[in-house]
């Protein structure tokens, strides 16, 4: 599931950041998910669609785990699910 | 909490068999909603005692239902409290069976529970629910949508408008304040629901509504089967806008950080919380044996006492000295046996369902993912084979926590090798036996470490190899912390112990009575020529190379069955051999016998073997029942003999050099 190509976003650029790259306190708009299927209709399910406002809360174990706000409820993410969700 | 007096009907678990929904005499409703939305304790209120607890067919998921009768004039329906989940679209065993109790068609009506502090995420289900009901294949159920929580969401500052809310969504919303008012309301609007579908024919529904409600494309179809096709980001997007449009009108937020916001602050915090999280489980422990232990002891006198004066009543019926002993010690020992799991598992699970509907178990898991995703597992599981210290059986069970079923699985087969309290009494005991304080305390942390290295080079081995099957994604919800209700955790804990009861009781009994028979017949003669001396003695022909003798095989032989009875019986097999002084002498003369029988090596042989081998006869009993497979069963037991004799063969080599 890691190793799995992502889908260029709009901007396709390099730079583009992912939820396991923002800072706690900082907030970000979804615009796509990656991974695979059962992952991105998880994530969906749960509201983490393009458009939606996401904050991480805070960062644990050097990064490796990542508590991040969506639609008013917390989720505790790891490192490799966050990576799959690109913001702006 | 509720006011009417359900009767004692055993039926309503029967009503939930009948595939026909035509068949049933009552009407069936559900209560479906995401995790920790007030399922169960909306359950509990409606039911009142009147519950049914058991599997879901073919799963090792807890199955509730139970009987609602109105106060009022005696309408009653059964209530099926499914298991949380977020979406028809399953992950785990639990969601799965949520979603085949929902789309599968046998369902009079549903109860959809929202928190009205989460509506955002809790009306998803609701949606998802609302476009299955006008899904024309599917047969007809009354939808109904209960909002609890309110009470929380006054104290947030947040303002509701139901009535906004029940006609934007186009369904009847009632809020539940868990007054008997508010539930009867409840039930009445229920009521209302299926008496108007039964009068509207089930094509005329469909028709009506099935347009307005399934935005723009009316080829959605079922949730679960043709959503699959479409992206699920499209499909879900289109649903949380809907939900988006909806709330803006209802919901009036003034935002601040939560109760729980600044409780996290500390709970999670990088070195606070994992403080807090070492101190929550020492206390988890300290509960569970040293407040059981008097409760043990107390019962263990009960059960003593009974058994003496059931002796003398049976001495003065003329009974034979024979029976006399096999009533008393064996068979009445038994019920002791059984009874004895009972204090520890009842703190346990009270404890654990305290943590889990507080909202720490979550966080406790998040914490813990840290070591565990190294190892290939859930957070979780650190928990559930934490759980096992104590009693293996609780820790089977515990595994019910974990949605991935690989996970589930692995962390079942670990279970047997974490030494219980039973175990670690025995290991205590025989360590002090052989060496000088200092060194016994030493040895017995040796052992234990030993155990923990191997645990998890078997976890890690298992997860990567045997049970390599995909990973669920790891998305764990940190609900907000909320005070249980007594009233919940008691049910709950009730269903648990008598579940375990009725499953594993029996076979413990008959066991015990049949070991104590083992070693008494035949009558009169010393153990060794008893049949389990000579079974002893068959046994230690294949331990031998170990330095096990027969005295050790046959306390390994009772210890199967209860991990305690290795001791009395390895301890009634030297007092026999010492001759008939020894006989009588009971504990404080039990290390003297053991040290002048075996070499440190033999008993760290033993020990290690002991502490490994074989689940006790109790924890097989739920591990077969959790795994649903035999296989599984026979390969994990298989397994761990084998670990066992390989890793005592290596610590009575070294030992034999140490001492
Ligand atoms: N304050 C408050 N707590 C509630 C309410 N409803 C349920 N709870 C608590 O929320 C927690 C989760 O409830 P539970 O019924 O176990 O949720 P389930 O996972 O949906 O079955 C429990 O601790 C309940 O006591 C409510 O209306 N107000
Ligand atoms: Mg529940």
């Amino acid at each position: 599931m890691i190793g799995r190509p992502i889908p260029p976003a709009r901007e396709g650029g390099l730079q583009e950041r992912r939820l396991s790259d923002l800072l706690p306190g900082e907030q970000a708009r979804v615009v796509g998910i990656g991974g695979g299927m059962n992952l991105r209709r998880r994530l969906a399910d749960v509201g983490f669609i393009p458009g939606v406002q996401v904050e991480v809360v805070r960062v644990l174990a050097g990064g490796r785990l990542i508590e991040v706000a969506v639609r008013g409820t917390r989720f505790g993410l790891r490192w490799q699910e966050a990576r799959q969700v690109r913001v702006e | 909490m509720s006011c009417h007096r359900p009767d004692r009907s055993e039926a309503a678990a029967a009503a939930l068999e009948t595939s026909e929904p035509q068949a049933r005499s009552r009407p069936v409703v559900a209560l479906a909603g995401n995790p920790n939305v007030g399922k169960s304790t909306l359950f509990n209120a409606l039911t009142g005692g009147n519950q049914q607890v058991g599997n879901w067919p073919g799963k090792t998921v807890t199955r509730k239902s139970g009987l609602f009768r109105s106060p009022a004039d005696g309408w009653s329906c059964d209530i099926v409290d499914l298991p949380g989940t977020y979406s028809l679209d399953p992950v785990s065993p639990e969601e799965e069976v949520a979603r085949d109790a929902l789309v599968g068609g046998n369902l009079d009506a549903v109860i959809a529970v929202a928190d009205s502090t989460h509506l955002e995420r809790t009306l998803y289900l609701v949606l998802q629910l609302r476009e299955l009901q006008h899904t024309p294949a599917h047969r007809p159920f009354a939808l109904v949508v209960a909002l609890t929580m309110l009470d929380l969401a006054k104290q947030q500052g947040v303002h509701l408008d139901v009535q906004e809310l029940a006609r934007r969504l186009q369904l009847p919303v009632v809020p539940v304040d868990w007054t008997a008012r508010s539930l009867s309301r409840l039930m009445q609007v229920v009521r209302d629901q299926l008496k108007l579908m039964a009068r509207m024919a089930p094509r005329s529904i469909t028709r009506s509504e099935a347009g307005r409600a399934t935005t723009r494309d009316g080829d959605e179809a079922k949730p679960g089967n043709a959503g699959r096709e479409e992206d699920p980001l499209v499909v879900a997007g289109r649903r949380y806008a809907e939900i988006e449009r909806i709330l803006a009108a209802v919901v009036r937020r003034r935002d601040g950080r939560t109760f729980t916001d600044r409780l996290d602050e500390y709970l999670l915090h990088p070195w606070f919380g994992y403080l807090f999280l070492g101190m929550v489980l020492a206390g988890f422990f300290w509960l569970t044996f040293a407040a059981s232990s008097p409760l043990v002891d107390l019962l263990d006198r009960a059960i003593g006492r009974f058994g003496t004066v059931a002796g003398e009543l049976l001495t003065e019926l003329g009974t034979p000295a024979a029976a006399i002993e096999f009533v008393r010690d064996g068979v009445i020992g038994g019920v002791g046996a059984v009874l004895a799991f009972f204090p520890l598992m009842a703190i346990f699970f009270f404890l654990f369902a305290f943590l889990q509907d507080s909202g720490y178990l979550a966080r406790a898991a998040f914490l813990l993912d840290r070591w565990m995703q190294r190892l290939g597992f859930h957070g979780r599981v650190f928990f559930v084979l934490l759980s096992g210290y104590g009693c293996n059986v609780p820790g089977v069970l515990a595994a019910r926590i974990l949605d991935n079923a690989d996970d589930r699985r692995a962390a079942i087969l670990l279970e047997p090798l974490i030494p219980c309290a039973a175990r670690l009494g025995v290991m205590a005991f025989m360590v002090a036996a052989f060496f000088p304080p200092a060194t016994a305390t030493a040895v017995l942390l040796g052992l234990l470490v030993l155990d923990g290295v191997l645990v998890a080079v078997a976890a890690y081995f298992l997860r990567r190899r045997v049970l390599s099957g995909r990973q669920t994604p790891f998305l764990l919800e940190l609900p907000d912390y909320h005070w249980p209700s007594l009233r919940t955790l008691l049910l709950g804990t009730w269903h648990e112990v008598r579940h375990f009861l009725q499953k594993a009781g029996g076979i413990i009994l008959v066991a015990t009575a049949g070991f104590w028979l083992a070693s008494h017949l035949p009558w009169g003669v010393p153990i060794d020529e008893t049949l389990a001396g000579w079974l002893g003695r068959g046994l230690a022909l294949f331990l031998g190379w170990l330095g096990l003798d027969w005295r050790m095989s046959a306390g390994l032989l009772s210890g199967a069955i209860a991990k305690e009875t290795a001791l009395s019986t390895l301890a009634v097999a030297l007092a026999s051999q010492a001759g008939p002084g020894a006989a009588g002498l009971g504990d404080a003369g039990l290390p003297a016998l053991l040290a002048a029988a075996y070499t440190p090596a033999q008993a760290l042989s033993f020990l290690t073997i002991f502490m490994l081998y074989f689940p006790c006869l109790a924890t097989a009993r739920v591990m077969q029942q959790e795994l649903g497979d035999r296989r599984w069963f026979a390969g994990g037991v298989a397994g761990s003999l084998a670990l066992s004799l390989v890793v005592a063969g290596a610590v009575h080599a070294v030992a034999s050099r140490l001492w």
